[in-house]
């Protein structure tokens, strides 16, 4: 074990015990997997994935801007899901990352709410365009088919 | 790619008798029916073959583009997915032709004859860049995972990035076929996995504590402050379109930065990204596991500490709520996870809020690793999963009145995973039968055959019309 992995150790060990976490130490492990029967680790040998801090806040914000939208498209609430995307535009204008990942959800919107050629257009084009985009399959399915 | 299969359901009455497999529910059968289910007829055949040369494969439908293979129950989403569920029903499929398999898929036959199925869709493919891990069927019905990695010059492509991502799956004690890994071990059939090779000119990636800088495919970069890992998305985007077949959709996109056994750096936004090299390597798997579940299935932290920047009055994420009902995953309060996370309930505490945000469980995958993912973790990851896969990959052909057909046929996902409810003329014959059924013994007459394909899984309690597809056959019996 190195150093830093202790310090993580420890670190997750407090976070622990000052905010009242109890493990599950309880389980018992599975008889039907052929890999080694899990034992579930002591408080202290648990650790936290990471931090929290304002890089990952933002994430996690940009995140839950999409389930967001992916609940409007659901519950087909269309004026909510353009007011997110609107708001993604405007909050995160600086965000390459997503940056599929917003035409994707415009294209989503703009095919459930108006199906067409106009969207099928646009549908197509993010298909063709965005060949490494996790959201072409969506786009593909909500679009052209 | 041929999988054997094992033996499944025959429908007669004296073939119920002599196996061993789940017998139909007579009770739901009326007389005139019993007296139908004669032995099976020789020529038809009504067992599964156990083998299979998988030739004739046509080109089939194209993956991506076609449904041409593929029943439809309603619209293919389910879960969070946007277009509008349809989850089951009866099917009409499109026609298309048929044969054996096609692009290196094969479908064993119902007998002697080979399978009247429709087209299976194209074979997985990784490219030439590419290595693949796990091939289980047709690209346009599997989920497509894609994993890549930055700060691996050439010379370790085959080795150091490979091993780093075996880890990430296969790792033995916290990998994705653990029990830690549940509902993935459970649907691992469902899931396509390829690698993709990319060289970057250093082997490091900036380092944000050391001021390291490093030459690499997506600059990867990470610190030990944030423990943050994160790699230029839109750089891995052009590398999986560069590299994959273009009819291959992606659905999850994965990077594995080198940053050596002592940086333990992560992300879970659009792109996961994981330490690859982090050692003990049990951690690297569980934390690649717990950043997928923000990636692929928009799950919150459950992480109850305080943290000045977090909004603890709205939790939108299907395994935190403000509500101290628990309302959102009120299916599963109560529910005794034995062994995983325990009881399922209402804990305060989560997403970076030690109050005024509530957890379903003391623990879990989405807090302090490793843990199993909770209940609502894992019903939202199964609806994310057939969001994207239905379960009958092909069938027979059902756009017309099949005269005298003989056997009918569909092909699922996973057999080990899916059941088949076979209906004739409206009255189910078994609650578990295989992929084929004999009609050769039907009465004269026309009757509407339907297979009803269900997962069967205690851990999804919702929506569980989305984890189902039907096809419905007209036949005519001379």
């Amino acid at each position: 074990m190195n150093k830093k992995h202790l310090k993580l150790l420890l670190g997750g060990a407090l976070a622990a015990l000052c905010c009242g976490f109890v493990g599950n130490l309880l389980a018992e492990p599975s008889d039907d997997s052929a890999s080694p029967p899990w034992k579930a680790p002591s408080i202290a040998e648990r650790v936290q994935a990471h931090p929290m801090t304002p890089a990952r806040q933002r994430l996690s914000d940009q995140r839950r801007l999409f389930t967001r939208l992916d609940q409007a498209l659901a519950s087909r609430d269309f004026a909510e899901a353009r007011r997110l995307l609107a708001r993604h535009d405007s909050e995160f204008s600086e965000t390459e990352a997503w940056r599929d990942w917003r035409a994707g959800y415009q294209a989503l919107t703009d095919c459930l709410e108006h199906p067409g050629a106009e969207s099928t257009a646009a549908g197509q084009r993010f298909v063709d365009e965005q060949r490494g985009s996790t959201l072409r399959r969506r786009v593909r399915r909500a679009c052209l088919k | 790619m041929s999988k054997a299969r094992p033996a499944r359901t025959m429908y007669t009455r004296e073939n119920r008798e002599t196996t061993d497999e789940p017998r139909m529910k007579t009770a739901r059968l009326t007389p005139v029916l019993l007296l139908i289910l004669t032995p099976c007829v020789a020529t038809a055949g009504c067992v599964v073959s156990k083998s299979s040369d998988g030739s004739g494969g046509s080109a089939g439908a194209n993956g991506g583009n076609s449904a041409g293979g593929q029943a439809t129950g309603g619209s293919s989403a389910g879960g969070s997915t946007a277009a509008g569920s349809g989850g089951a029903g009866a099917t009409t499929s499109t026609g298309g032709t048929q044969s054996g398999g096609s692009g290196g898929v094969t479908f064993q036959a119902c007998g002697s004859e080979q399978p009247r199925l429709e087209a299976g869709g194209e074979a997985f493919d990784c490219g030439s860049s590419g290595e693949i891990l796990e091939d289980k069927g047709r690209p346009d019905n599997r989920v497509n995972f894609v994993i890549l990695g930055d700060g691996y010059t050439a010379d370790l492509l085959d080795t150091l990035f490979m091993e780093h991502v075996k880890n990430l799956l296969y790792n033995t004690e916290q990998g994705y076929l653990t029990e830690l890994g549940e509902p993935y071990r459970r649907y691992w059939s469902y899931i396509n996995i390829c690698a993709l090779k990319v060289p970057s000119n250093e082997a490091c990636v900036d380092d944000g504590d050391t001021g390291q800088l490093c030459d690499t495919a997506f600059n990867g970069r990470g610190d030990d402050t944030s423990r943050l890992g994160t790699v230029n998305n839109g750089l891995v985007h052009s590398a999986v379109a560069a590299l994959m077949p273009p009819s291959i959709d992606v659905d999850w996109e994965a990077v594995a930065l080198n940053a050596g056994p002592d940086n333990w750096w992560a992300s879970g936004g659009e792109v996961m990204v994981w330490s690859g090299g982090y050692s003990p390597q049990k951690h690297a798997s569980s934390q690649g596991i717990h950043e997928g579940g923000h990636t692929f299935h928009g799950l919150a932290d459950e992480y109850a500490y305080f943290n000045p920047n977090a909004d603890c009055t709205k939790a939108v994420e299907p395994n935190v709520t403000t509500d101290p009902s628990g309302a959102k995953w009120t299916e599963w309060i109560d529910f005794d996870h034995t062994p995983g996370t325990g009881t399922q309930g209402v804990y305060e505490g989560g997403r970076y809020c030690t109050q005024g945000i509530y957890r379903p469980s003391p623990n879990s995958q989405m807090n302090q690793l490793p843990d199993y993912f909770n209940m609502p973790s894992q019903q939202k990851m199964i609806h994310d999963i057939y969001a994207i896969v239905r379960p009958i990959d092909a069938h027979t052909p059902n756009d017309t009145t099949l005269n005298d057909p003989g056997v009918l046929q569909v092909r699922l996902v996973d057999p080990s995973v899916l059941k088949v409810e076979w209906l004739v003329d409206d009255e189910s014959l078994t609650n578990d039968g295989g992929e084929c059924f004999d009609v050769a013994s039907l009465p004269s007459g026309a009757h509407t055959v339907v297979a009803r394909v269900y997962d069967d899984t205690p851990w999804v309690r919702d929506s569980r019309d989305d984890l189902e597809q039907s096809v419905t056959w007209t036949v005519s019996i001379p």
